[in-house]
């Protein structure tokens, strides 16, 4: 489920740069709002969160 | 969690010693080999970005901005610092528990007729963690503790419904995959996410989960799981980077889903069998050599 997160992290999703910290009603494309979903249910979060501390 | 329910007996300082050093043989060496390949891949080949990397998000491009030296990778070794691979964070957390391990392993078996010592310790580990949100090992101690008192209960949950813990797991786990977004409640997500792998473990535990849990391929699973933590974000990282940096995606115009889609099968495909070789020729004659250990 990590692995999984890191890989949606790992790139740009239509130009939003910080898709975890991106409220999910700030998002527009489809593809940024599947991937939005697809974060939060894989959990990355606190991963995410720890890289940024 | 795994350590958690290390059910060994810690009576006398020889076990504590013994214990600390299998624990260290089961971690140290899968993460030295890791950080090998990462320092030489540096060391051999230079991460400079180019005008192509513009796709990757600013995590991506925070990792690896510099080559390594000797006193860097020398931390990394030690765990002082994660910044070879940074996933490895949960490994510092795992040592530093794993030196209190003794103590809290005592605490926990310290039975009473009522309870409240481990519900007033618990209180205070949770309340420590809330103090200090910033700390990454501090919250995990009052997690790890729970699942200490795990062995205690377990004997009791495998008289429960079994129903009973599907509907716990209902209600916990959406409620723990919502929390993730609650930042200012982030010690609430680590309550959640410890009471949901607690369950999960539990209901694994029932009598009548038995056949999941002995089946072949779980047991693979579980035994290449620190292989395959350890292997894929450097796996990840330097794909996504050659991907980058060799400009096909800019050419080619493929979209970013598709892409992320085939570097997740490609990264978690080879950190999978670079996992399975870790756990055979890595980790399992290092742990074989902890058990010998243990048992003169």
């Amino acid at each position: 489920m990590v692995a999984i997160s890191h890989c949606l992290i790992a790139l740009k999703f239509s130009g939003i740069d910080h898709l975890w910290e991106t409220p999910i009603w700030e998002i527009s494309p489809l593809d940024a709002w599947v991937a939005k979903i697809l974060f939060l249910l894989f959990n990355g979060k606190l991963a995410v969160t720890l890289f940024l501390s | 969690m795994g350590l958690s329910l290390d059910r060994n007996k810690i009576s006398h300082w020889r076990s504590v010693w013994v214990f600390w050093l299998q624990r260290g043989l089961r971690i140290y060496p899968a993460h030295l080999v890791v950080m090998t390949a990462i320092v030489s891949t540096l060391f051999f080949f230079r991460m400079t970005p180019n005008e192509s990397m513009t796709l990757g998000s600013s995590w991506f491009l925070r990792c690896y901005r510099t080559a390594p030296d000797l006193w860097n990778t020398c931390q990394n070794a030690l765990l002082v610092s994660t910044n070879l691979n940074h996933i490895t964070w949960t490994l510092r957390v795992e040592a530093i528990i794993a030196l209190m391990f003794p103590l809290l392993h005592c605490l926990s078996r310290w039975h009473t007729r009522t309870p409240w010592h481990q519900i007033c310790l618990l209180s205070v580990l949770f309340m420590v963690g809330f103090a200090n949100p910033h700390s990454v090992w501090i919250p995990r101690i009052y997690e790890f503790y729970l699942g200490l008192l795990l062995p205690k209960f377990l004997p009791q949950w495998q008289r429960l419904n079994k129903r009973n813990l599907r509907w716990a797991l209902a209600i916990v786990l959406p409620l723990t995959l919502s929390a993730s977004e609650w930042s200012p409640w982030i010690r609430l997500n680590d309550l959640l996410l410890t009471m949901a792998a607690i369950l999960i473990l539990g209901y694994g535990m029932h009598r009548d989960s038995a056949p999941f849990w002995d089946a072949a391929l779980t047991r693979k699973l579980g035994s290449i799981s620190y292989g395959f933590y350890l292997w894929h974000f450097p796996v990840l990282w330097f794909s996504c980077f050659a991907l980058l940096h060799s400009g096909i995606l800019n050419i080619s115009g493929i979209k970013t889903p598709v892409v992320t889609l085939l570097l997740a099968i490609w990264s978690i495909s080879l950190a999978g069998l670079l996992g399975g070789l870790s756990y055979s020729f890595i980790e399992r004659p290092f742990i074989e050599l902890g058990r010998r250990i243990a048992r003169q």
